[in-house]
């Protein structure tokens, strides 16, 4: 049984603290990636796991046993590293079979073992290769082999792909999710892109600072983030943020409203200061409003920078200080924290500087307290009915 | 009366004075400022150097129970 449990456990060198009363329940045979910036404690957290630190306070119990201040070699776990550091002077056989020779194995069982590895991971024909023949996919694959081996109760992988290059490391991607499909083993990973804690994992542990800020399916950080971190961390390109305040009717920001029933909302009423969060793929403009259960009313913007990516097109809109209420005028302000990301699908025609109207799915707005950052709440749907006051007031001064 | 020789033989003799008294002076300065520190400091380095030699070995040696 693989499963890992940290309580409270927390790792303080001299005056900082790197993992910060950290709780984590890994289930066996579950896939689970510890996510975050750099220096937000996840390989340190990896590395109590590991037994290559110990932590300062808490408690790490790996299959229903405490292995808190055990060596490496008695926590039954095994560990693949970034820097892949197999022995130069040993071939792929003998590098692999590395771990099973030091705990004195027969022969007979360390070539059973290297066979199957070496069949899971497609290297047979490697097996006298010395290192330096192989290429970086193929030495990984080497020193995931030497966990292999071993028959741990847990994978612990370090940033395994990080040395690799973009296109390799995508197909690295799928063998990992193979190896864990085929192996139902608890694999716990470690890395700062989010792009493979999203494809990989069962559940992902987003951490920043040393602190565990929500730990969830991928889908529900995407969906339902904890806080504006997480909102902000997880997905590419990231979520718009656009500060405004509560108002009895609704949230007011300096360019637009969207109405909706505050009271509804748990603790939160008219004057508190909350952030609006919404992704690019949930920017649409006004002439695809119609294909939206849940539009905002429209309001201006224009196009500030273009970038076409192939299957979607990136626009960069202004939002704030629009002067004339829509019609073709000067621009007075071009903060980039106040810009809106918009994707579009490739075949939308945008222009440069153009004046567009756009709507947002109120389906997919997040809210977010601005002092905590914590999520208030996911949806502003009701009421159906509701017009965003300031951005019609907006559109008749345009019309003027 | 002092002769010249006399008088020469005294001055000479305060000068080399002078310098042995400032070179006596001059090398427990440096000891205190300079010598010792600088051997302070090497073998502070030294221990250091140890201290992080040893760390990095038995790190490595943890990491190789996990191969």
């Amino acid at each position: 049984m693989g499963d890992v449990n940290l309580e409270h456990v927390t790792k303080r060198y001299a005056d900082v603290t790197a993992v910060d009363d950290m709780n984590l329940n890994i289930k066996d045979g579950e896939f689970v990636t510890l996510v975050g910036p750099s220096g937000c404690g996840k390989s340190t957290t990896l590395e109590t796991m590991a037994g290559l630190t110990i932590p300062t306070e808490g408690t790490i119990t790996i299959a229903d046993r405490e292995v808190t201040n055990l060596p490496p070699k008695d926590r039954g776990i095994a560990m693949v590293f970034q820097n892949i550091a197999l022995f130069p002077h040993m071939d792929v056989y003998d590098n692999i079979s590395f771990g099973l020779r030091l705990r004195d194995f027969d022969k007979d069982e360390i070539d059973r073992r290297v066979e199957r590895a070496a069949a899971i991971l497609q290297i047979q024909g490697m097996l006298d290769r010395m290192p330096d023949e192989l290429s970086g996919g193929q030495r990984q694959r080497v020193a995931i082999g030497r966990a292999i081996v071993r028959e741990p109760e847990v994978f612990l992988m370090d940033e395994p792909l990080a040395n690799l290059d973009a296109k390799l490391r995508v197909h690295m991607r799928t063998e990992l999710q193979r190896l864990h499909k085929e192996l139902e083993t608890t694999i716990i990973y470690v890395t700062h892109d989010q792009a493979e804690a999203m494809t990989m994992s069962d559940r992902i542990a987003v951490l920043n600072e040393g602190q565990l800020q929500q730990i969830a399916a991928p889908l529900t950080c995407y969906n339902e983030p904890a806080n504006r971190f997480v909102a902000g961390f997880i997905g590419s390109p990231s979520m718009n943020f656009l500060e405004g305040e509560l108002t009895a009717d609704g949230i007011t920001t300096e360019d637009f409203a969207v109405e909706f029933d505050v009271g509804a909302l748990d603790g939160y009423g008219p004057g508190d200061a909350v952030t609006l969060g919404v992704r690019p793929e949930d920017v649409h403009l006004e002439e695809n409003a119609g294909e939206l259960s849940h539009p905002t009313a429209p309001f201006p913007a224009q196009n500030d920078v273009i970038e076409p990516m192939g299957d979607e097109i990136f626009v960069y809109l202004i939002v704030h200080d629009l002067e004339g209420g829509g019609q073709e005028s000067a621009v007075t302000e071009r903060d980039p924290d106040e810009q809106v990301l918009m994707s579009v699908d490739p075949d939308t025609d945008v222009e440069m500087d153009e004046r567009v109207s756009i709507v947002f799915d109120r389906s997919r707005l997040h809210l977010f307290d601005t002092r905590t950052g914590d999520a208030i709440t996911h949806g502003l749907v009701q009421p159906a009915s509701g017009v965003d006051q300031r951005a019609r007031g907006a559109e008749s001064e345009g019309d003027d | 009366m002092v002769s010249t020789v006399g008088a020469v033989y005294v001055v000479g003799v305060t000068v080399l004075f002078f310098f042995w008294v400032y070179g006596i002076y001059a090398f427990v300065r440096d000891l205190r400022r300079r010598y010792l520190p600088a051997l302070r400091a090497y073998l502070e380095q030294r221990r250091a150097d140890a201290d992080a030699a040893r760390a990095e070995e038995e790190r490595e040696e943890r990491e190789r129970q996990l191969y």
